[in-house]
């Protein structure tokens, strides 16, 4: 099984333009919520946008993780290293 | 022998961002169960109480530019969210293949905005949140409930949703079980006592008369 490897900068870049603010202002621990205004329809829009970039397969129950880019990281690796 | 009551459920909705969510919350459990002194009880990631007097089920749901509340006899979830343009809004939508629009319309935006708008209403309502996947909740048309493959323990039959008519570029959904009367009830806001609320500011001038409509059944 091939494992990819998931660029942070990368995932950076596609979050933030899923919630559509510049790159450079979305840091890692930030809660997307508090800071970017993310609403859970915006959270799931992010799962979708990563399952078609990466090509995985996301557990959808795994919303509420969905608080920072540290925490979609963290379920990304765990797709894409499973 | 008379039979019981119904059930009743009351939403509102204020377009009002001055307006705290509690105030809104107490306003409707004063219609509900009228004449206790309550106050809102809120925590991260848990539903709402309302304290005092005899009990009743609350939700809340925000978005910029909007608030809901609802109140029960029994659960009840509500939500809002704001109509706007997605990226993929047919793969978002995609994820939610068992929740019917309320609408015959033909914009996937404005679908899938309304079609998450019943999920999260939903699992609202039943307590567990985005725990339940979207795929795994089925909404038909008329508002019945179904969830797919999905172990809970607690019963899950009998739930309806209803979409109330927000207007103003909102979606907004309710989620209570089969059976009970859901109402926007008309409340005065300015007859409320003053009353303290956690977190938000009491306001005791509201003219919600624009979002807030004579009683009525909410149901089509």
């Amino acid at each position: 099984m091939t494992t990819q490897i998931i660029d942070r900068e990368d995932l950076r870049v596609l979050v933030a333009d899923t919630i559509e603010v510049p790159a450079e202002e979305l840091t890692d621990e930030a809660n997307l919520m508090d800071n970017y205004g993310v609403d859970s329809l915006m959270a799931m829009e992010i799962l979708v946008v990563l399952q078609k970039r990466y090509g995985v397969k996301l557990d959808e129950s795994r919303l509420a993780e969905v608080t920072s880019l540290n925490g979609v990281y963290a379920i990304m690796e765990e797709a894409v290293g499973s | 022998m008379s039979l019981a009551p119904a059930p009743r459920a009351a939403v509102a909705v204020s377009l009002d961002a001055s307006v705290a969510p509690e105030t809104l919350l107490l306003g409707l459990a004063d219609w509900l169960a009228p004449g206790v002194a309550r106050r809102v009880d809120r925590r991260p990631g848990r539903r709402p109480r309302v304290l005092g007097g005899r009990r009743v089920y609350a939700s809340l749901s925000g978005t910029p530019g909007a608030i809901v509340a609802g109140v029960g006899d029994r659960p009840v979830g509500v939500d809002v969210e704001r109509f706007r343009t997605m990226r993929d809004p047919q793969a978002v939508g995609g994820c939610l293949g068992g929740i019917a629009s309320p609408w015959d319309e033909a914009c996937p935006h404005r679908d899938t905005v309304a079609r998450w708008t019943r999920y999260e209403a939903v699992v609202k309502a039943l307590g567990v949140g985005t725990v339940i996947p979207p795929g795994r909740v089925g909404v038909r048309r008329g508002g019945g409930v179904r969830l797919d493959e999905y172990h809970l323990p607690l019963r899950v039959r009998s739930w309806r949703v209803e979409d109330p008519d927000a207007s103003n570029g909102f979606a907004v959904s309710v989620a209570a079980r089969a059976g009970t009367r859901v109402l926007r009830p008309k409340i005065s806001w300015r007859d409320l006592p003053p009353r303290p609320t956690d977190g938000g500011r009491f306001v005791d001038h509201l003219d919600l008369s624009a979002s807030l409509t004579e009683e009525r059944e909410v149901s089509r």
